[in-house]
């Protein structure tokens, strides 16, 4: 098969509009894409994957009945937050269980073991996420970063709060359910502290404090292939200041040039976790300075670029359909 | 429930703001493997559609669930 005939697999939620835009931008281009979702494996897909003793890879196909894709052709993956595998209801547990397991681990590893591009490889998107290994990392990589703490001791929490020459502001280590008594989801959102809060209820778990950013605005820098597309979020409500996630109507959007230091070290930042596309939160303060908040390396984008017209969904067809020669 | 039994972080807990999103109308385009309104568009030029909390439009929002999961990860 040659190359322009190669296949891009999406696997993903058929309901994700971003993935609705990669996907169409590259059936503008004309460039093959079989597009599928996780949860489909094992009911509704079939996988068949042979290795040979003098192989280097994996051969076979993965067929939905409709688009069946030869493994080895297989050009690009874009695995943006798929379903997990559904096993029939007839099947009882403890077998179930056990089953998704297996198709779980044989579905996603096989497709990683493909010599293929991603974006990105949920094993890097994994261990990328996690804040206390993303705070070091960025300030290594340059990056300005806000004084932490992650303690479960009160009383280191206390004298980090006073030491601080401005407010001090928590936010969870982790996003995680935390379902309330009325069964629905909360969220524990970016909140202000003072140190006379702080009480032996720190002790119940590990905590996550920061000093306050004072902010001029926040930009999410969307970061694709090596392209970078910087969009000023301006809270305009103390809510959606402290945290835009909480006051949606109260934002305005924008866009801005990235400062050259900072895209240096972004581009570090996302080599040394081997991440193609990640969603950085940063904040300007007035004086102009970006402090790194954190990185979100599945964090949505088709909200920005439908908000800005930044070209976003463009620049996965540029990478996935390997533009730039691969 | 005593609030020492509750760790500090979580006594900010709160429902998330969801943005809504809406699939009224939206069907599945199999030949162009996208989702698309009644009048052929694609659904994601919509204003509900591409929402910045609800990937998946299951109401839950993205804030509430690890979105890194990978089970085989």
């Amino acid at each position: 098969m040659n190359g322009a005939a190669r296949p891009v697999l999406v696997v993903s939620e058929q309901v994700d509009a971003a993935t609705d835009m990669v996907v169409d931008e590259l059936n503008m281009r004309d460039i093959p894409v079989i597009r599928l979702d996780a949860e489909r494996f094992p009911q509704h897909l079939t996988l068949a994957a042979e290795h040979g003793a003098d192989s280097t890879g994996w051969r076979g196909t993965l067929d939905d009945g409709r688009r069946p894709v030869r493994l080895e052709d297989v050009r690009a993956v874009y695995y943006r937050r798929p379903g997990r595998s559904h096993i029939a209801d007839s099947v009882e547990e403890p077998y179930r269980l056990w089953a998704r397991d297996q198709a779980d681990a044989a579905f996603l590893n096989i497709l990683s073991a493909l010599p293929a591009r991603w974006m990105n490889n949920p094993h890097a998107d994994r261990y990328a996420a996690h804040k206390p290994i993303q705070v070091p990392t960025a300030a290594r990589c340059g990056l300005s970063v806000p004084r932490s703490l992650i303690t479960n001791d009160p009383l280191v929490a206390r004298d980090f709060v006073r030491r601080l020459p401005g407010p001090a502001i928590c936010k969870p280590v982790l996003s995680g359910r935390l379902p309330g008594m009325d069964g629905r989801r909360r969220m524990v959102p970016t909140h202000r502290v003072e140190a006379g809060d702080l009480d032996e209820s720190v002790r119940l778990t590990a905590h996550y404090f920061q000093e306050e950013i004072e902010k001029d605005h926040e930009v999410r820098l969307t970061v694709v292939g090596g392209q970078m597309f910087g969009c000023v979020i301006r809270g305009t409500s103390d809510a959606a200041r402290t945290d835009w996630r909480t006051d949606y109507e109260g934002l305005e959007y924008a866009t801005t040039a990235v400062p050259a230091e900072v895209a240096a070290g972004v581009t570090s930042f996302m080599a040394g976790f081997g991440l193609v596309y990640g969603a950085f939160d940063f904040a300007v303060t007035p004086s102009g300075e970006w402090v790194f908040f954190e990185c979100n390396p599945t964090g949505t984008w088709a909200w920005v670029e439908n908000r800005t017209g930044l070209p976003i969904a463009a620049a996965h067809a540029d990478h996935l359909g390997g533009r730039h020669g691969g | 429930m005593s609030a020492t039994t509750v760790p500090f972080a979580a006594r900010a807990a709160t429902l998330p703001a969801v943005m809504p999103s809406s699939l009224l109308g939206v069907t599945w385009d199999t030949g162009r493997q996208i989702n698309v309104n009644a009048d052929g568009t694609p659904w994601y030029t919509s204003d509900l559609a591409a929402s910045t909390t609800d990937t998946n439009l299951d109401g839950k929002s993205d804030e509430t669930a690890d979105p890194y999961y990978a089970p085989a990860s």
